[in-house]
């Protein structure tokens, strides 16, 4: 039986964000039935968190009746709307004779299976014991469960769940809803959200790289992401940054699809999920800024389409990408909720902390090539970096990956230049942890640029893919 | 014909001088138990035990006389039931007052119920010098059964070298809380294997350089061949790492099952909730118990204890961490380090006790 309600809690956001793909995507086979299934979980989890929120910022109790009241409402219309439209996944389309499938296809689907079974298994296996998860956020899940609301009464001392009360509260919530779908506090199945997500990036990373490249050699590409050990123990852990992982990387590749093949689905779901990245952890609004700055220089220098458009299409995506967090810190400010200290920038003490930089030139030196554990992914992406300067093979998407990916180590640099957060740097808290957010493009920019480097073949470039619309 | 065969056997006995060593074993009669084992018998020249603690010590007389410049290797062959333990070997040489850490080496053991040589590199403690008098020896660090066949510390060799990176290599890098934070992947020798691939790949492609250099008569096609063969022995070692990553995650998986499989919900958390005070989850379910719902604890625990001091958040809520306010205080000393000072004595009267210096007050009415 509670099985049966684990699944449940999984389904229901993962139709609401099904529903809103297919509103998105109403018109054209833009993703696959297992990809839009992936967007689904992240955009559907994000989606009825949001909800949750605002139901709580209401003051309104936060239980099973009062969000699937709400969801009826908010999605009614839209859904009657567009009920003939909306496509049951047709997973019979997917036609792939099995004898066509080569031995090391099969090897590498294995290999991936086993990566995510394996991290199921850890996850499922024992209740939550990482300190933040039960310091601050399975802590949060619990309080809202219990309090049935965002807990915003200072009276007590647990105000908003206590623990890192100034972090968006995206996955906690989403563990408050399947506490209320279970019906009761259980540490040990809300860990199931998170080996979703691996699965979850995994298909969009597939899928992803099979626009560009053969089916062998996307599974490949997906095998190689697998064999990043830290990503994998993450996914089996109950910190955020994973889902941070999942929708940065997602978003970002949307765009960069979109880039290529000029679907606007593709550049709508970008920002729904750079918004909810936004959502789900302080560093996702850095994250979701990258994005954001990547879809304007694409629209200011490379969009075809005319000014009128484009401005448009900046605005909608500007808009959709800062409802997420605009609506978090008004929030904040309503009901006082205090700003992280460790995360404040002093540009005033910039020359004051000169003396960090070398230091954390050498801590990224270290951790990337030597002690982070990243495989050798850093190392490989470094020499393609070179390989493809030298013969000057370099796609506009591969440009903006590049980019996107200094732009974050930047980032995340100029936060441990300039803020307490490099006492975090020093005592090895949060750097790999950081580096997780982007591998996945790491990853993605080996895997799309290797070709071009090994074979002497131009890049998939911009405009080039035949699904252009 | 003489000269070679003068120079072949000379070289055989070189090769065979550098790969053999001289060891000095520890005879089972010089252990016994110090303490957290049990039923301690020598049955056909092994040491048979039962460990019932976290650090299950044996421990020789103190006349043992290891001379540490020449004795730079430990091995130790044994077995347990349980799989991928962590043992320490603490040493006391002439003028120590006792053990500490610092003088102390970790080893790992392999899965369970085979008897396997665990190798330690004592050269890399500074403090192995001089004459060791005295041993002590965790095999395991839990509950468990063990074999230890024997205990021997070797001369260095080349092949103990080459058999001590082998292990090295092969290292588990156990999931600890800090694992959160990073991984850091196999070292040998203290250094990254990173460092060695890197280095590997860096002579291969030099000597692929060497070798189109010359073949091709110039450098004219290197950049459209060598790219690919790079990225190819790139791969090759990404792929070899993979595999080495893939027998930790296995050796995690072992581990979680040995501890968490077929276990309650409640047992699961009790686990989870460890360290040197592993009781500390029933202690919490005593005052979840006995504290009413909704009301508010201050809690009084060993220094440095922040860990625990979450853990009853967690665990406690709906009842509130409160300090200033605390109806209630929760005191959890087991091993009586806490000063008296420490604990409120006037206007608190004592409210439920678990024993063993675990209890709870609560403030007198009118307070």
């Amino acid at each position: 039986m509670m099985i049966l309600k684990l699944l449940s809690a999984f389904i229901f956001p993962t139709l609401l964000g099904y529903l809103l793909v297919e509103l998105i995507a109403s018109k054209e086979d833009t993703f696959k039935p297992f990809e839009k299934l992936a967007i689904s979980y992240g955009a559907g989890i994000g989606l009825l968190t949001f909800i949750m929120f605002l139901i709580g910022a209401f003051k309104i109790p936060i239980n099973l009746s009062s969000i699937l009241i709400v969801c009826a409402v908010l999605f009614a219309y839209p859904f009657v709307m567009v009920a003939r439209k909306i496509r049951v996944p047709r997973f019979s389309a997917i036609s792939i004779d099995l004898k066509d499938i080569k031995w090391y296809e099969w090897a590498l689907f294995s290999l991936i299976s086993l990566r995510v079974i394996y991290s199921y298994f850890i996850a499922m296996i024992k209740p939550v014991e990482d300190v933040d998860a039960f310091a601050s956020w399975s802590l949060k899940a619990k309080v809202f469960f219990v309090e049935q609301g965002l807990s915003l009464g200072k009276t007590h001392g647990y105000f908003l769940g206590i623990g890192h009360i100034y972090y968006p509260i995206n996955i906690p919530l989403f563990e408050t809803w399947i506490f209320n779908v279970l019906g009761t506090w259980n540490d040990l199945l809300i860990k199931a959200i998170f080996p979703t997500f691996l699965l979850a990036l995994i298909v969009i990373f597939y899928y992803s790289m099979k626009r560009i490249s053969s089916r062998a050699f996307s599974l490949f590409s997906t095998y190689l992401l697998t064999t990043l050990p830290f990503l994998i123990y993450h996914s089996a852990t109950t910190y955020m940054d994973f889902p941070l992982t999942f929708y940065f990387f997602s978003s970002f590749i949307y765009l960069i699809i979109y880039m290529r093949s000029g679907n606007r689905s593709c550049l709508i779901i970008s920002s729904l999920l750079a918004g909810i990245c936004a959502w789900t952890k302080n560093e996702g609004v850095m994250l979701a800024l990258i994005t954001l700055l990547a879809a304007f220089v694409y629209f200011g220098y490379f969009d075809k389409n005319d000014n009128r458009i484009k401005a448009s299409l900046s605005v909608i995506y500007a808009a959709i990408l800062l409802f997420f967090p605009a609506s978090w810190s008004i929030f904040k400010i309503i009901y006082g909720v205090p700003s992280p200290k460790d995360q404040v920038l002093y540009f005033s003490k910039m020359f004051e902390y000169a003396d960090r930089i070398p230091v954390i030139i050498i801590f990224y030196f270290q951790k990337a090539l030597f002690y982070g554990h990243w495989n050798l992914a850093w190392f490989v992406f470094i020499l393609v970096l070179i390989f493809s300067l030298i013969k000057g093979k370099f796609s506009l998407e591969n440009t903006f990956i590049v980019g996107a990916i200094l732009l974050c180590m930047g980032g995340y640099g100029i936060e441990y230049y300039l803020s307490k957060s490099y006492d975090f740097l020093i005592y090895g808290m949060t750097l790999n942890r950081n580096f997780l957010t982007f591998m996945p493009l790491v990853i993605y920019y080996i895997c799309s640029a290797i070709p071009a480097v090994i074979r002497n073949v131009p890049e998939r470039s911009l405009n080039v893919g035949s699904d252009r619309r | 014909m003489r000269f070679p065969a003068l120079f072949i056997s000379t070289l055989i006995f070189a090769i065979a001088i550098s790969f053999s060593s001289y060891c000095e074993e520890v005879a089972v009669r010089e252990w016994s138990p110090y303490s957290g084992i049990e039923g301690l018998i020598t049955k056909d020249n092994a040491l048979i035990m039962r460990s019932t603690s976290q650090m299950p010590l044996l421990i020789t007389k103190d006349n043992i006389f290891i001379n540490a410049s020449r004795f730079k290797v430990l091995e130790i062959r044994m077995k347990s039931n349980k799989s991928y333990m962590a043992g320490r070997l603490f040493f006391r040489r002439i003028g120590d007052p006792g053990f500490n850490y610092l003088n102390s080496f970790e080893f790992q053991t392999g899965l369970n119920n085979t008897y396997r040589k665990y190798l330690v590199d004592l050269g890399r403690n500074p403090n192995w010098f001089g004459t060791v008098t005295q041993i002590m020896l965790s095999p395991i660090n839990g509950e468990g059964s063990v074999d230890i066949e024997s205990i021997k510390f070797l001369e260095p060799s080349i092949w103990l070298t080459a058999r001590i990176f082998w292990q090295e290599f092969f290292t588990f890098e156990r999931p600890l809380p800090r694992t959160i934070n990073f991984i850091y992947g196999p070292r040998i020798n203290g250094i990254s294997i990173n460092t060695y691939i890197y280095s590997l790949i860096l002579f291969i492609s030099l000597a692929m350089i060497a070798f189109y250099w010359n073949k091709l008569g110039g450098p004219g096609k290197l950049l459209t061949i060598l790219p690919s063969k790079i990225i190819m022995i790139c791969f090759i070692f990404w792929l070899l790492l993979d595999a080495r990553t893939a027998i930790d995650q296995f050796r995690s998986a072992v581990i979680d099952r040995q501890t968490f499989g077929g276990k309650s919900l409640e047992e699961k958390q009790a686990l989870s909730t460890n360290g040197v005070y592993y009781d500390f989850y029933h202690y919490l379910k005593f005052c979840g118990e006995k504290i009413p719902s909704g009301s508010r604890y201050s809690l009084i625990v060993p220094p440095n204890s922040t860990y625990f001091l979450e853990k009853s958040r967690y665990y406690l809520y709906p009842t509130y961490e409160n300090t200033m306010e605390a109806e209630y205080v929760l005191v959890y000393d087991p091993q009586k380090t806490i000063k008296s000072d420490e604990i409120p004595g006037k206007g608190y009267n004592k409210y439920a006790d678990l024993g063993n210096n675990r209890y709870i007050l609560k403030r007198a009415a009118g307070l």
